[in-house]
């Protein structure tokens, strides 16, 4: 098979996504090429656009910016403007899609409240995970669910405590009986918010939440507050209840990312983008320094498809985007050297959340997102890439994944969508 | 001042072995150990239990000594033990002017050996290399070290000895050339203990020699690391081994849902040298590459190192050269009466090597009784009804390895699952309950979550603590138990510690998933950020 | 020597637990992750089966969402044949699992009175009784099974280019119309179809239902078949997504030994061939029928795990006044026989419902799929027509057919 288009995407994550759906709006036929659901699906569905420098938080991550290195994905895109404008388009896509996103009251991050019951800074989340509403208020209640293993109320009071604007705050256990019974395996919020999004999933909440909401004006609740229609459930749950609801991030699986991906697959292929899923791309054809076709790898063979130009987004380390091995590292698809230090005990700190040279380990690029060789010169003229597979940032450490992630996303998308 | 007959320094095999057999005895005795119970060597080796054929050319002694203890531990500790077999492999590589001698001298020491067909092993085993020349079958098995040792720590509670974990020894007492007494710290409280006795007993490992240096004097122990890889799953059925004089990286132990290759052999400076060295990983695949080809594919979990206590006699060979004999030094030979010390030997003989001693301390001590700690099983075994009861509340794949690892405990813990409203999975991995963690994590001897990871495997299967953690830390704090770091720094603690063991294997699939642990906690939990923001 | 599938693969990220539809509508599956690669580690160990595994539909969609390439699903298969080869499958299994052979037995009578001997109120209740759920709509024996049709069907004679067409149960038994379409359309683009009878059931309801020494038999004879008219250059082609998946990528996972001597095991895919031959020239489409058409097409959750696309509704996109939407829903429910289980029929439902929603939401009327029992549940969901994409193309093309 060979099939050819205009654009070919690599990747179905937020910058995949993104990729494609922009270059789609602008008129051009794109074919998505995906292997396995990308990470959007198991993470906290919030937009992390820069939350530490150098390990010191950040107050506005768009002035903080200006401050990055020339190398970091955020400069060579142009900075605060490119990413703002992605912002704004991911709101308005996911405001069509029925998920209304949320600034930060004030300028700068949200904090948001994760499960851990740690504070996050994160410039864009739904509107069901903002925080603004627990500075006015003195109680609040920490809810879950009856053998929901990942969400402890007493660890996440115990830790909240911790934190100077919170420690004077009341906050109370609150376990709601689970609603599912003779479940065989252990429940996650994934499993009560699917079942929130039934009728009676969505009384079973209302009623049992009903003692706390009279006791407390802000309930805290693990992301269960439904799945497609999250943001009608949580608008009448807060006005039925006449409460605050602020959901808290989760760990995979993470809800708000599900949701989230759910609306952008949506807007894919009402945008006429065609999803090959199960497609891994093994290799490429090159030809004078521009790709000819990516190579999928089936069970009978290899799948050739064609394009004007590639927008690679394969992830990382964790999504197969980087290979590595003892001393080497490199791009998985165009094999491009990533320069890594021949001795691997040079990759990591001796300290897990150090700084570490895999961690902003990725493919090099210039001002358009074009891979560049050692001479620092364009190296294939009509590929792209996006998100964790480029080099120069640590999204872990300065909680810029999915800010990262869409703003490259975005931008590979316009230009490639220009040409 | 607290009193007893008998002080012990060290919690590994050998020292909890003493413990044991004193107690049994009716020798009243107290165990003390710097850390948790079998953090050292003891825990930090292959877990193979020899039968003695990696031994027989080249100390026949000590080869009899394995194969007399490894028929003794598949009686009394069966629980730890997995009846898993061994081959012995002739490679490509190696010289087959070894077989003869090694049959023979195997034949000597009272190890069967027979024969396999090539083409039988390679169907038995699949993994070889399919050009293999010959094939032996011995009794070598796999041993859980760890749970070992704690299920003599079980055996000497019921007999009433006692153990103190996490104190370190920093004074031996002694008036007219006798010892008096000890006097520790307790490492998590600062509190100090003083206890006095009669005798002390120096089963200190590679820390051996840092105890007689309390007393003014020296022994002949040099720590020498040995690096060793476990891998994510079980690839062999058996123990296997190359057929050639013993060498580095020639030994693949399966356990459970692993497979460890080990080990390597290098001068230590210091008896806690822990840190494998990625260097030693790379030495080890490529040896291990000789037996099982396509080694470099599967997934390395974690490296890591433990110290063997190698005795030296003055002007005697170290490292793979030195002798894996034991040796025990009567001090009072040196003008310290009451004071023994014990090392060198193996794993497989800490029993025998407990026994030796335990006789000179009787001796000692004017106490007759019979050494019977190779009659009497360790613990218990759970009686049918009990694993039919644990099915309704532990999942099904976990059930035998819960009531292994428990030991005297499993009754426990399974009422306390029972009474639960449910027993939710914490580690998936290695399949942790609830109740099992918790129920451990409240034990006097647990201070932090790696103590209860060393008990339970929480953490030690394919995600490396990436949810467990979490999950278990929510769970501590909720049922309130007590332990000293903040629930967010003991996590963190648990996490660089699982750090440590990924390091030097950072590459392939394991950065794969160590970058999934970062998303987790550093991008979505900011467990990292929060250091600075939050009071601890 | 037991068959394993190296587990390392798996990081543990949860992605095949969100994406899993049966674990999306029942907490009594234990889920994709826990019984595949998590089990697989302790299987070793022999420590006994967990219950749930029998709630795997095998639709794949672990494997389609999986970003490490972990064969999940063939590894919860892996250990059902084990499982079923110390514990005997149910008769209610038996049933489902050998369709063919039943296909073959109502062949001798007439399938009005066959259909009407399974879908009255009595034998309804038997069937319930040991275990198929009475609820559901069973697909219909055909009046004239394929082997029949075809024999009886007088292709043109000069034609010189040859193609072997593997039919598969469904089509054999319940859809026989559809392969006559496929091969009135090869012979439109200048192809002779030979069907040889000796080709059998591709074995996915054997051996998902536990049945494993009867899918290897099948397994066996196809495959020894398949090399016979491969190696004369003939391509050997399959319009059902799950038989594709089989002889692709299922074979080589559960009988390695039969797949070893062979470069590969795949069929080719009807619906790549007719794409080709379109765009060879060789198939004309300029005549075909411009009326106006709104189409809904539903990718089996099967063809989605083969990385090639949707050559159906890329033919359905290639013909004038055409308007194909891809529904984009996830998986039916149906699973070959899963969902006409009495304890999984409710399941099937629900896990359709999204699927079901969407098509009634799109207010389009014809559905198109490749999926013989993916047409039979999405039929029995919604009560919109539903044809595969095919069928839809050769009435465009065929004057004499009426629409």
């Amino acid at each position: 098979m060979n099939r050819k288009t205009d654009i070919v995407v690599v990747g179905s994550g937020l910058a995949g996504m993104s990729a494609a759906l922009t270059a789609a709006q602008s008129g051009k036929k794109v074919t998505l090429l995906t292997h396995g659901a990308g990470t959007l699906a198991i993470s906290s569905g919030c937009i992390d656009v820069l939350g530490y420098l150098n390990g010191v938080r950040v107050a506005d991550p768009f002035e903080s910016m200006a401050t990055l290195p020339a190398e970091h994905p955020y400069s060579l895109i142009g900075g605060a403007e490119t990413v703002r404008e992605a912002i704004d388009w991911l709101k308005s896509v996911c405001r069509k899609g029925g998920i209304d996103m949320a600034h930060a009251a004030e300028e700068g991050n949200h904090t948001l409240i994760t499960v851990m019951g740690t504070l996050k800074p994160s410039y864009l989340c739904p509107d069901s995970f903002n925080p603004d509403c627990l500075k006015d208020v003195h109680r609040a209640a920490v809810v879950t669910v009856e053998n929901m293993k990942d969400v402890h109320p007493g660890l996440i009071i115990d830790q909240l405590h911790r934190y100077a604007e919170l420690s004077d705050k009341e906050f109370m256990e609150a376990v709601l009986p689970c609603p599912i019974e003779h479940a065989h395996r252990n429940i996650t919020p994934l499993d009560i918010a699917r079942h929130v999004e039934t009728p009676e999933g969505m009384k079973w909440l209302e009623k049992s939440l009903m003692p706390y909401a009279k006791l407390y004006p802000v309930l805290l609740l693990p992301p269960i507050c439904g799945m497609k229609h999250s943001q009608q459930i949580w608008n009448q749950l807060c006005s039925a209840l006449k409460v605050k609801i602020i959901e808290m991030v989760s760990i995979p699986p993470g809800v708000a990312g599900l949701r989230m991906r759910d609306v952008l697959k949506k807007a894919l292929n009402a945008a006429g983008v065609y999803m090959v899923e199960s497609a891994e791309v093994v290799r490429a054809e090159v030809e004078e320094g521009r790709c000819k076709t990516v190579h999928t790898l089936t069970a009978s063979g290899e799948d050739a498809w064609e394009a004007d130009s590639f927008i690679i987004a394969t992830g990382g380390l964790l999504s197969g985007g980087i290979s590595t091995a003892p001393g080497k590292a490199w791009e998985s698809i165009f094999q491009l050297s990533l320069d890594a230090p021949a001795d691997t005990e040079a990759w990591s700190s001796p300290d897990i959340f150090g700084s570490s040279f895999f961690a902003s380990m990725g493919v090099k690029v210039n001002h358009e997102l074009k891979p560049l060789n050692g001479e620092g010169n364009v190296c294939l003229d009509n590929v792209r890439f996006a998100g964790r597979v480029l080099g120069g940032y640590d999204f872990a450490a300065e909680k810029s994944g999915n800010g990262v992630a869409l703003a490259t996303g975005r931008y590979a998308g316009m230009l490639a969508g220009k040409e | 001042m607290k009193h007893t007959t008998v002080v012990i320094i060290g919690g590994g095999a050998t020292g909890i072995g003493i413990l044991r057999d004193l107690s049994m005895r009716g020798v009243k005795a107290v165990l003390l150990e710097q850390g948790g119970i079998a953090s050292g060597a003891s825990s930090r080796f292959h877990g193979l239990l020899h039968s003695g054929g990696r031994y027989a050319v080249k100390d026949n002694e000590a080869a009899r000594e394995c194969i007399e203890e490894n028929m003794i531990l598949r009686r009394i500790g069966r629980e730890c033990v997995e009846e898993s077999e061994g081959f012995f492999v002739l490679s490509q590589q190696d010289d087959p002017a070894y077989e003869k001698p090694w049959v023979e001298a195997c034949a000597k020491a009272g190890i069967k050996t027979e024969p396999v067909d090539v083409k039988e092993a390679l169907r038995l085993e699949p993994n070889l290399d399919p050009g293999i020349k010959a094939v032996y079958r011995v009794p070598d098995s796999s041993v859980d070290g760890f749970r070992l040792v704690w299920h003599n720590a079980m055996s000497a509670r019921r007999y009433g000895g006692e153990m103190l974990t996490h104190h370190e020894v920093f004074a031996i007492d002694q008036e007219g050339g006798k010892v008096k007494g000890v006097r520790a710290r307790n490492l998590v409280t600062g509190e100090e203990v003083c206890i006095s006795c009669d005798v002390v007993v120096n089963a200190a490992g590679s820390w051996a020699a840092k105890v007689v240096e309390l007393v003014g004097l020296e022994v002949g122990v040099q720590p020498d690391r040995g690096t060793l890889v476990a891998f994510n799953h079980r690839f062999t059925s058996r123990v296997i081994n190359r057929l050639h004089m013993s060498s580095d990286g020639d030994i693949f132990v399966p356990h459970g849902s692993i497979t460890i290759l080990g080990t390597t052999s290098f001068h230590a400076d210091r008896p806690d040298a822990h840190e494998a060295p990625t260097e030693d990983v790379l030495k080890l695949l490529d040896i291990g590459e000789v037996l099982i080809p396509n080694l470099r594919s599967y997934r390395i979990l974690r490296a890591f190192a433990g110290t063997r206590p190698l005795y030296v006699a003055k002007g005697s060979a170290a490292g793979r050269a030195a002798s894996r004999g034991f040796h025990i030094s009567d001090h009072s030979e040196e003008g310290l009466d009451g004071m023994f010390s014990i090392f060198g030997g193996k794993f497989t003989t800490y029993r025998l090597m407990a026994e030796k001693l335990c006789d000179l301390v009787c001796e000692k001590l004017g106490v007759h009784a019979e050494c019977r700690t190779a009659v009497e099983p360790l613990i218990a075994d759970p009686s049918p009804a009990m694993m039919e009861k644990a099915a309704k509340y532990f999942p099904v794949h976990s059930v035998p390895l819960v009531a292994n690892r428990l030991g005297d405990a499993f009754p426990i813990v399974v009422e306390k699952a029972a009474a639960m409203k449910s027993n939710p999975l914490l580690c998936e991995c290695e399949m942790v309950t609830r109740a099992e963690i918790e129920y451990v994590a409240s034990d006097p001897s647990s201070h932090s979550m790696t103590d209860v990871r060393l008990r339970t495997r929480l953490g030690m299967g394919t995600c490396q603590g990436t949810y467990c953690s979490l999950r278990t830390i929510g769970a501590l704090t909720e049922c309130r138990v007590p332990f000293p770091l903040s629930p967010a720094d003991n996590l963190r603690d648990f996490l660089q510690e699982r750090w440590k063991g990924l390091r030097p294997a950072l590459w392939g699939l394991q950065a794969r998933e160590m970058e999934l642990g970062r998303a987790v906690y550093a991008a979505t939990l900011n467990i990292d950020g929060a250091r600075d923001e939050q009071k601890n | 020597m037991k068959r394993r599938i190296n587990p390392d693969k798996c990081v543990a990220c949860s992605t095949c637990v969100v994406q899993c539809p049966v674990a999306e509508v029942t907490s009594k599956f234990l889920g994709p992750r826990m019984l595949g690669p998590a089990s697989e580690r302790f299987r070793m160990l022999n420590a006994g089966e967990d219950d749930s595994l029998s709630y795997c539909a095998n639709c794949k969609n672990c494997d389609i969402s999986c970003p490490q390439g972990v064969e999940v699903s063939n590894i919860n298969m892996l250990a059902r044949a084990e499982y079923c080869r110390e514990n005997r499958p149910s008769f209610r299994d038996w049933i489902l699992a050998h369709g063919e052979l039943e296909a073959k037995l109502v062949s001798y009578f007439p399938s009005f009175l066959v259909n009407f001997g399974m879908a009255n109120p009595i034998s309804k209740q038997i069937l319930d009784m040991v275990g198929v759920s009475k609820k559901a709509d069973l697909p219909k024996f055909a009046s004239k099974q394929f082997p029949a049709m075809f024999k009886e069907y007088k292709q043109p004679e000069n034609l010189t280019k040859r193609v072997v067409f593997y039919p598969g149960c469904f089509i054999k038994a319940y859809a026989p119309q559809t392969g006559m379409d496929l091969v009135w359309l090869l012979n439109k683009a200048g192809y002779k179809v030979e069907y040889p009878e000796v080709f059998c059931c591709c074995g996915t309801p054997l051996y998902t239902n536990g049945f494993e020494a009867d899918a290897r038999k099948n397994a066996v004879k196809n495959l020894e078949e398949l090399a016979a008219w491969r190696k004369a250059g003939i391509p050997v082609l399959s319009l059902c997504p799950s038989c594709q998946l089989m002889f692709k990528s299922e074979i080589p996972a559960f009988f390695p030994d039969l797949a070893e001597n062979m470069e590969s095991t795949a069929l080719d895919d009807a619906m790549e061939f007719i794409l080709g031959c379109i765009n060879r020239g060789e198939l004309d489409i300029s005549e075909a029928d411009t009326s106006p058409l709104d189409i809904i097409y539903h990718a089996p959750c099967h063809l989605r795990a083969q990385g090639i696309g949707f050559p159906g509704l890329d033919i359905l996109r290639l013909l004038p006044g055409v308007h194909a939407v891809n529904a984009d829903a996830g998986c039916c429910g149906i699973s070959g026989s899963y969902g006409f289980k009495k304890e999984k029929y409710d399941i099937g439902m629900a896990i359709g419902s999204k699927l079901f929603d969407t098509i009634k939401d799109s207010g389009i009327r014809q559905v198109a799929t490749e999926c013989g029992t993916c047409k039979v549940q999405i039929i029995h969901g919604t009560g919109n027509p539903c044809d595969h994409p095919l069928t839809i193309l050769r009435r465009r093309l065929d004057k004499k057919t009426t629409k």
